[in-house]
């Protein structure tokens, strides 16, 4: 066994080379990282520049550090801070300044949602023409307005039904009006319903009356008949038969007077039941119309109750304080 | 142990279904005074102007009682515009006091200038040309020569130049106005600009210059359904044709403009359109 003398100058065979292997491999670790960090940084957009732009919201429920701001539905940058301010919150915004021509001075933030579950974002609406259009520089501030709500609807269609309501009470209140022409007409239709009975009885009367005529003028011209028979048979016949029909005749009428008479009863108690009913239906009226009122009212603070919930609090917010424009022209045409 | 870890995880799902608190009663006097805004908004669209100036009022009130700038002045410029209107200038000054006379609150210079410019057109209104220049050189101080209301400061300016009889100063002043309007897109201001060129040509004598600002004013106007200030327009259009010696198209004009006074209900527009028929007509 001969011991060989181990040469510590040379390493290994397997080792040669090592030291450029491993400060390659470092090198291209090194590279890949410097390439994910510069692809990471481009994403975040920390290669755009970017203007920032303000404003002012009573309450920053919903928007954060990062949420996007969208013009037109275009991602054109993002929040950046969020800083207490008199009564509410400053947000400043950084756009990118690729987009800053498109915005102008006057236009107006708003918060969004995609659906109701969605992320937040603010929606940039570009204004109206009547607003300043030059753009936004570095530290402009632009009005922040929120969404329109249920209840503002509400409003609106209440509004718009209030005149209709109040057309309404209008018509109840003159039906109720003692001296309204409604009334004074079924008044006047009730009375000449009530005189129709003496009527009735009076013409009976005097049907009864020429009953009674007719058969003395019969009994006279049978006397008459006796002395003169052959000279007045031809009007002895006729009187009998007169004096036969008559009779029947007036009974007929007198029925069908009784049942006039009962009709004008029947018209008089159904006349009664329905002014009645009326009457107890304008008295009705006014309660209904208060019913109504009380229904808008309580549907308002249900819908008040319901924004101010934790549920629909973030989505429905109310509008901002309008302005009436003002016009140079105001005055010009009162001369 | 298997009951401890039970509650919290109870109490975790308790506390995922509690809300924050009852927003404060700031919060509800801000919305009331919204609602109330809204409300005036609503009553000067249909022209109850005494429900306009109740509504406008309480929402002044409201914001006072929370001393909010923009909503103090917001409302005030409102009500003055809607007491104006009726034809109540003390009231529409005084309610502008709000504003010019509130030094302890801070207002944006804007509301400042917003808020003096309407105080110029009340004066102007009421015939106190003296007050009007004052209150709005202060607008323009306000203004700084860069706001959305320089357009209507040089109108408000020309007006008062043309009531003192200096057409080149009027002229110059709405020309300033017409290019302002113009870089802020202001089609109702741009109107009231080239109505102005128009009558500053007419008092220089140049018909034809006032024919083609006012033809300019009278479509703008049309385009923007504003029956007064086509009337307006179709008056002055037919002093233009009386002064270019075209007393038939004059007449023609001013029938134009009687017949659109009446249709909108403009009792005064109607009576000036109907005097200056008679007065063409030789009457």
């Amino acid at each position: 066994m001969s011991d060989k003398p181990i040469d510590k100058s040379f390493p290994p065979r397997r080792f040669r080379g090592i030291r450029s292997q491993v400060n390659l491999f470092l090198l291209t670790a090194f590279i890949g990282f410097a390439g994910l960090l510069g692809i990471v940084a481009y994403k975040q957009g920390m290669f755009v520049q970017h203007t920032n732009v303000y404003f002012r919201a009573p309450d920053a429920t919903g928007i954060n550090k990062g949420t996007a701001v969208r013009l037109h539905g275009v991602p054109v940058g993002s929040v950046r801070d969020i800083q207490f301010a008199e009564r509410g919150v400053r947000v400043r915004m950084a756009i990118n300044s690729e987009y800053v021509s498109r915005l102008p001075r006057g236009a107006q933030a708003r918060l969004a949602r995609e659906g109701y579950v969605g992320a937040a974002s603010i929606h940039i609406l570009p204004g109206t023409p009547a607003t300043d259009r030059t753009p936004v520089t570095e530290g402009d501030e632009i009005r922040f307005v929120a969404q329109k709500g249920v209840a503002d609807m509400l409003d609106e269609v209440r509004q718009s039904l209030t005149p209709a309501f109040v057309e309404l009470r209008k018509a109840a209140a003159e039906l109720a009006d003692p001296a309204s022409d409604f009334r004074k007409s079924v008044s006047a239709l009730r009375a000449a319903v009530e005189e129709l009975p003496p009527a009735t009885r009076e013409l009976r009367q005097l049907v009864r009356e020429a009953d009674r005529t007719v058969t003395t003028l019969g009994r006279q011209a049978e006397g008459v008949g006796a002395r003169a028979e052959a000279a007045l048979d031809v009007v002895a016949r006729v009187g009998a038969q007169t004096e036969r029909e008559l009779p029947r005749f007036s009974a007929k009428l007198a029925g069908t007077l009784d049942s006039l008479d009962a009709a004008a009863i029947q018209v008089r108690e159904t006349t009664r039941a329905n002014g009645e009913a009326l009457r107890e239906l304008l008295a009705q009226a006014p309660e209904l119309m208060r019913g109504g009122n009380e229904l808008v009212r309580d549907t308002q603070e249900l819908t008040d109750a319901a924004r101010r919930s934790w549920l629909l609090r973030d989505y429905v917010e109310p509008s901002a304080m309008g302005t009436l424009p003002v016009d140079s022209f105001e005055t010009f045409g009162k001369r | 142990m298997k009951r401890l870890v039970s509650s919290v995880a109870l109490l975790l799902i308790a506390s995922g279904c509690a809300g924050p608190p009852a927003r404060s009663s700031a919060a509800a006097r801000h919305e009331a005074a919204i609602e109330a805004n809204r409300r005036g908004e609503a009553y000067v669209r249909r022209g109850e102007l005494e429900n306009a100036a109740r509504s406008y009022r309480e929402a002044l009130r409201l914001s006072q009682s929370l001393e909010d700038p923009d909503g103090i002045a917001a409302n005030a410029v409102n009500l003055s515009i809607v007491r104006q209107r009726q034809g109540r200038f003390a009231e529409a000054r005084s309610s502008l006091d709000a504003v010019l006379e509130q030094p302890q609150l801070r207002f944006a210079p804007s509301r400042l200038a917003e808020a003096s410019l309407r105080h110029a057109l009340v004066d102007l209104d009421e015939g106190r040309f003296g007050p009007a220049g004052t209150w709005l050189a202060r607008s323009s101080e306000y203004c700084a020569g860069r706001c959305a209301l320089s357009a209507a400061i040089h109108n408000t300016g020309a007006q008062l130049a043309l009531k003192a009889g200096r057409a080149d100063e009027a002229a110059a002043a709405a020309r300033a106005a017409h290019d302002a309007a113009r870089a802020a897109g202001d089609r109702s201001e741009l109107a009231n600009a080239l109505r102005l060129l128009g009558i500053s040509s007419l008092h220089r004598g140049d018909a034809a210059a006032a024919r083609t600002h006012l033809e300019q004013a009278l479509a703008l106007d049309r385009e923007l359904g504003a029956p007064r200030k086509i009337a307006l327009d179709l008056l002055a259009l037919g002093r233009a044709a009386a002064l270019a010696g075209e007393p038939g198209a004059a007449r023609a004009y001013y029938a134009r403009a009687l017949a659109v006074s009446e249709a909108a209900r403009d009792g005064t527009g109607a009576a000036e359109a109907r005097a200056m028929l008679d007065a063409a007509a030789g009457k």
